[in-house]
């Protein structure tokens, strides 16, 4: 009979009687039982250990090419970033940096456009007319705002009022240029000085608008060349702190758009404004808390504070002044991390997860004063990263996670490194609390 | 129970002081699964060490769920070894055909032993004793276990029928026997 209710007949109470029944078992069962058991551990720990290399081989891998590709993403802007920003660098290093580029021209090719262009601002001098200088673009040149394109172009342009001033220390300028290779290089310096800008990062956009420019006004020049020398307008605008050479000024012809450019120029040449900024890396640590979801799958929160600092520096050709900010964050990270590999002790894994950054704190220095400052907005970040943790207890770990972040612009208006670098490393080291 | 439950994550971390006490609790119990899947001791030793070393490599695939929960899983684990100690003998033939038997009146298990029982169930058949060990104490279906053993829902339940039938008929000659 297919009968499949289990009837409540005797082979129920067989049931009832012998389920709980027990036998004996000979005594060296247990030995023989423990001795398999730690050859199967024995075995699994050698799979894992190849496991993990794997997967330790492709986790390192991917955070190789995640930093080929930051550096190859960086690596262009960062140029760019690098002069705009100064990258840390004084204006004087950065001077430095834009000789080293201008050096590329050799120094008699410079010395002979230079002749040529003194020659011809000799004659345009009398005309009164503005002066364009252009600058060997490809290199030098750094980030500029949008709107200051034209100022950098009108700054080079010896400004008419100061032009005529000028005239006596350009003429000056004249015996001195005698040593063109040396001043040459000072001269590319004091340009890019000039250049050498904010660190709103319009930088490829700016750049393009400026080369833009430079293009259009190197056609409404008679002599044109592959290259420029760049030169500068310090000498007409006063000294930097830096250089004192003053600088030739080049002639131009006659051309419809100078005339606007030499009004955009006077009214510019008042403030002559210029910032740089530079951003350090933000430094983070962490306490967080770490929940087991099952045996590879581990969800954790917890707080994390960082600290931003970035130095400014602002001013106009007679003066620049130093301003440190330091921003201080406080943040909830929720992350959810994969083990690789892991034992009561050490455990590492990949993680993913997003992070929201409260600016508690923000705090301006300069020489004269300490004071604090508008605080930035929320800061949203996502990121991954892989990392190691060592549980000093069973219930506290020491994890070390470096990573990758991309940090969300908060449209705010305070300038961190944070919208510099929206996608960069970092590098956290905290400690966990394992929940389960 | 709850120290069941800390037993369990003990063993669980590779403790193997919880290892021991778990294999002091079910041993006794899995041997008498064993045995009556596998009356031969030997065998059934066997079956038990292979089911506990099972038992101690996959605990981390267990989920404890309340009392009971244990014993059942590692039974469970017991019951399928001996199927493959079985199967691994080619014992599970269950093609020979079926010689009838008479009508018999219903056995009363109640003056007979645990010890009797026990061993009246192991002289069934091999494919009697598996079918009416799944289906009495392992309180599968016919349906759960042909899918189990690889056999027709039909001849599961006509294995069962016939297995209660001569087991009732041995526990009957062994009670005519002790009068």
């Amino acid at each position: 009979m297919t009968n499949d209710i289990h009837n409540n007949d005797w082979t129920d109470d067989l049931r009832r009687r012998l389920q709980d029944a027990r036998a004996d078992v000979p005594s060296d069962l247990w030995a023989a039982i423990e001795s398999r058991v730690d050859e199967a551990e024995k075995q699994r720990r050698t799979h894992r250990t190849v496991v993990l290399r794997w997967w330790s081989a492709a986790a390192g891998v991917v955070v190789l090419v995640g930093i080929a590709a930051l550096m190859a993403l960086h690596g262009g802007g960062a140029r760019d970033a690098g002069t705009s920003s100064l990258g840390g660098n004084t204006l004087a290093s950065a001077s430095q940096h834009a000789s080293s580029a201008a050096e590329s021209a050799s120094p008699a090719e410079a010395n002979a456009l230079l002749q040529k262009e003194k020659e011809a601002w000799m004659a345009s001098s009398q005309r009164g007319m503005g002066l364009i200088a252009s600058a060997n673009v490809k290199r030098s040149v750094s980030v500029l705002s949008d709107e200051s394109n034209t100022d950098v172009i009108s700054e080079n342009m010896n400004l008419t009022s100061e032009n005529k001033n000028s005239l006596q220390s350009n003429q000056s300028f004249n015996s001195e240029n005698s040593s063109v290779p040396q001043n040459t290089n000072d001269k590319n310096s004091q340009q890019s000085n000039n250049y050498s800008n904010s660190s709103k990062s319009n930088s490829k956009s700016a750049m393009l608008l400026h080369e833009e420019k430079h293009r259009d006004m190197h056609s409404a020049q008679s002599a044109s060349s592959g290259w420029h020398v760049g030169v500068g307008t310090s000498g007409a605008l006063g000294n930097y702190d830096q250089t004192s050479a003053v600088q030739p000024v080049v002639a131009s012809d006659a051309a419809p758009n100078d005339a606007v450019m030499m009004l955009r120029a006077t009214a510019y040449q008042a403030s002559n404004y210029q910032e740089s900024a530079h951003h350090s890396m933000p430094v983070s640590v962490g306490v967080s808390a770490a929940y087991g979801v099952n045996k590879r799958l581990t969800l954790s929160t917890g707080v994390v504070y960082t600290r931003a600092s970035s130095t400014f520096e602002r001013g106009n050709t007679r003066s620049v002044a130093t301003e440190s900010q330091t921003l201080h964050y406080i943040g909830v990270p929720v992350n959810a991390s994969y083990t690789l590999w892991g034992n009561r002790t050490v455990r590492t894994y990949v993680q993913a997860g997003g992070q929201a950054d409260f600016n508690v704190a923000a705090k301006v220095k300069t020489e004269s004063s300490s004071r604090n400052t508008e605080r930035d907005r929320v800061q949203f970040s996502a990121g991954g990263a892989v990392g190691a943790q060592v549980n000093v207890l069973p219930q506290l770990g020491v994890y070390v996670e470096p990573g990758v972040r991309y940090y969300f612009d908060n449209n705010s208006s305070t300038q961190t490194y944070f919208k510099e670098h929206p996608c960069n490393f970092n590098l956290q080291i905290g400690l966990r609390y394992n929940i389960k | 129970m709850e120290t069941e439950a800390k037993l369990v994550d003990n063993v669980k971390r590779g403790d193997r002081t919880a290892m021991r006490q778990l294999y002091e609790q079910l041993a006794g119990v899995l041997m008498a699964v064993a045995m009556r899947y596998v009356p031969d001791k030997n065998c059934a030793q066997d079956v038990v060490q292979d089911a506990f070393v099972k038992i101690f490599t996959s605990i981390g695939q267990f989920q404890y769920r309340g009392k009971g929960s244990l014993c059942a899983w590692a039974t469970r684990i017991t019951v399928n070894m001996a199927l493959d100690s079985l199967r691994h003998d080619n014992a599970l033939d269950m093609s020979q055909p079926i010689p009838d038997v008479a009508d018999e009146p219903e056995p009363d298990i109640g003056g007979v032993s645990d010890e009797v029982l026990f061993e009246l169930i192991g002289r069934l058949p091999a494919g009697y004793r598996v079918v009416l060990n799944l289906y009495v104490f392992g309180q599968l279906s016919h349906k759960e276990i042909a899918k189990k053993l690889g056999i027709k829902v039909s001849t599961s339940a006509s294995q069962f029928f016939h297995a209660k039938k001569m087991l009732g008929k041995m526990i009957n000659e062994y009670q005519n026997d002790c009068k």
